[in-house]
């Protein structure tokens, strides 16, 4: 069958091989509208696909740029910038005490204390008490004469059970530390009345004293190798509740936010969408899951076609003439009934005409998330997650089309109506800065893309995708 | 043109009036192609405009292969456009209904095909056009677009068999008009010869 060489195929295959038919000037002009809105929308996307994930790298490394710059500076500031003696007990780790030190301030003699100087401590400061009453015993090694002037260094620190050797220039004055009643004692650098910081702090021992701070503070100088200090296990209300929020695994926040929008993919010239509302948080540890409610308003312009016959006048037609006779019965009356009707041009005119509409959308996320780093006061993560829009209203901002006399044949609508369930898949990077410790800025670029078009007509435009930037107010609960 | 300009690939299409030259030049041509699918003007140029859109879309990923390529491509692109169309719209659903291939022994061949009277191209197009939509559908993608019934059939998710049948009923409708078409004629003629 598909091998023979129809005549009925022939006929058509020759008759319609040119077939041609013109384009009509409103078609091509429509067209032509069409296709320019298509290429200013492509050259959009070329431009903010690589722009948005630029931003996001930007906004990535200048928060961990930021985060290094805040870590070293407190370390500085720990390490050089101060001279007072931190008492911390020996499980912190190394970035808690950096970012939350708990210091037994002392003013110093010598302002330039650094981890390579060295402090002299007064002649007479034999005894060294801390603050708490507590007493530590410095014994200083006797057999080096040029040492006399009481120079003396630490050469190790006794932590309970643990020595801690520290590099020192010899022979030096050894303190040795007893502790009386702590488990595990910081350590204690000294030389001649010194006092000699590592260099960073040290995990399990990290503590200076200025001998200027510790008045009244015994001191006994032995020929040993050891300085046994007894330091308290301070720690101050304040400092036990930050370590209880601290060490909580999970807590819940509550919270409120407004995120600009951006939409492309869609019929509308206005991109912009505003969205807000209130969410909570319950994290556990660096997981969060995150949901809440909220609106999304946009604008969008809504076109129609109307087609008229334009009003060209009216008349009085004759429906019926009725005749009676007049009171004399001589003459016929004649009562003539009419309607007024109008009259309309037999041709066709298309009217085009854009309806501005907002509409708003009942958002509900249900957000995952893991920070990858976390600090006190800020941490950095990432966040992904499906959002449910439902449109809930719509609204007209624009009068309905008048078309005054015309007669309105059809009206069509051009720009497809919104779709009323909408799902959208969500990624971010959230930048946290605790404020206080319940209160917590958060911003969050994201990326969201739409399962559905926002039109019903699904052929109508590609599917949207938007960048926004969530800010937010969270509470600690 | 812009769109090929001597490469291997294309360029996109930038400006409007590269756009424009393409629209005037492959406009009619198109809008033809179109009709031939859906039957009617407004349609055909709505199906038009859909794919030129796709055509400005996806020019990046246009090959050219020789002369002549551009334009099978771009058909190519009109047609699937057609197509989308047709299956979106609700009168496809309701009319192109693919009778089962046991029916096909209701549409023997025709072995003594007569020689057809010559058409003009309106009564070619009447004619297509007056067809029913799954009828013109293979006919049109057979017989005008030189597709095989495999194509056909995985273009329009159907059998092989199918698309057979359905030709062979096209084919059929359409000799029957052009004979009825023809005594017609005849008939007028001899009655005016008559007075």
């Amino acid at each position: 069958m598909d091998t023979k060489n129809h005549r009925v195929d022939d006929l058509f295959r020759k008759g319609l091989a040119d077939l041609e038919i013109s384009p009509t000037a409103s078609g091509r002009s429509s067209f032509m509208k069409k296709a320019r809105a298509e290429i200013k929308k492509r050259s959009v996307r070329v431009f903010w696909l690589p722009g948005s994930v630029v931003i996001l790298l930007i906004a990535l490394l200048g928060g961990a740029y930021l985060v290094n710059k805040k870590a070293t500076k407190n370390q500085t500031a720990q390490i050089t910038g101060r001279q007072t003696t931190d008492i911390r007990p020996s499980h912190m780790t190394t970035t808690a005490m950096m970012t939350r030190p708990i210091r037994k301030s002392v003013p110093a003699q010598n302002p330039g204390i650094s981890a390579n100087k060295k402090t002299r401590l007064p002649e007479n400061d034999n005894n060294l008490k801390v603050r708490n009453n507590r007493t530590f015993h410095l014994t200083t090694s006797s057999n080096q004469k040029e040492n006399k002037d009481q120079k003396r260094e630490i050469s190790s620190i006794k932590s309970g059970q643990e020595t801690t050797s520290i590099s020192r220039p010899e022979p030096s004055v050894v303190i040795s530390t007893r502790q009386e009643s702590l488990p595990k004692e910081p350590s204690l650098n000294h030389e001649s009345g010194s006092t000699f910081l590592p260099d960073r702090p040290a995990k399990d021992s990290l503590q200076t004293i200025s001998s200027a701070a510790l008045p009244g503070t015994r001191r006994t100088v032995k020929d040993t190798n050891a300085v046994a200090a007894e330091i308290p296990q301070a720690k101050s209300p304040e400092h036990s509740n930050e370590r209880s929020v601290q060490d909580k695994k999970w807590n819940i926040r509550a919270g409120i936010y407004y995120m600009p929008e951006w939409i492309f993919n869609t019929l509308d010239k206005n991109k912009y969408i505003n969205n807000f509302g209130a969410e909570g948080v319950f994290r556990f540890g660096r997981y969060s899951l995150r949901t809440g409610i909220g609106l999304s308003v946009t604008r969008g312009s809504n076109e129609i076609a109307i087609d008229t016959k334009p009003y060209l006048g009216s008349y009085h037609s004759l429906d019926s003439i009725t005749y009676h006779w007049d009171s004399r019965h001589y003459y016929l009356v004649p009562k003539v009934y009419t309607t007024l009707k109008d009259v309309f041009d037999t041709a066709l005119h298309k009217n085009y005409f854009t309806m501005e509409r907002e509409y708003t959308y009942l958002q509900i996320p249900l957000i995952l998330g893991y920070d990858f780093y976390d600090k006190n006061w800020f941490s950095l993560g990432m966040r992904f997650g499906p959002v449910l829009s439902l449109l809930i209203k719509t609204r007209e901002l624009t009068s309905a089309y008048d078309a005054g006399k015309d007669l309105i044949l059809t009206v069509n609508n051009i720009t497809p109506d919104r779709i009323h369930l909408n799902w959208q898949a969500m990624a971010g990077i959230n930048a946290s800065f605790h404020l206080s410790r319940r209160f917590i800025f958060e911003l969050e670029p994201n990326l969201r893309y739409y399962f559905d078009s926002v039109y019903e007509k699904s052929g109508t435009s590609d599917k949207p995708w938007s960048i926004g930037i969530r800010a937010s107010i969270m509470v600690n609960l | 043109m812009k769109f090929t300009s001597g490469k291997n690939r294309s360029e996109d299409l930038h400006s409007n009036a590269d756009i424009e030259a393409i629209y005037d030049r492959y406009a009619p041509r198109f809008l033809g192609l179109c009709y031939r699918y859906c039957g009617n003007r407004e349609d055909a140029e709505d199906i038009m405009h859909d794919g030129f859109l796709n055509i400005i879309r996806n020019a990046h990923q246009f090959q050219s292969r020789g002369e002549g390529s551009l334009e099978a491509w771009m058909k190519r692109i009109m047609v699937t456009t057609s197509l989308k169309y047709l299956r979106d719209h609700v009168k496809y659903r309701k009319y192109l209904v693919f009778e089962s291939v046991r029916e096909e022994n209701n549409f023997p061949e025709d072995e003594d095909e007569p020689s057809y009277p010559e058409l003009s191209q309106p009564e070619l197009l009447q004619l297509i056009t007056e067809l029913p939509l799954g009828y013109r559908t293979v006919f049109n993608f057979y017989v005008l677009e030189n597709y095989s019934h495999k194509e056909i059939a995985g273009l329009l998710h159907c059998s092989e068999n199918t698309s057979k049948t359905q030709l062979m009923k096209a084919r059929a409708w359409l000799r029957k008009r052009i004979m009825e078409s023809e005594k017609t004629e005849e008939y007028g003629h001899k009655e005016s010869s008559c007075r």
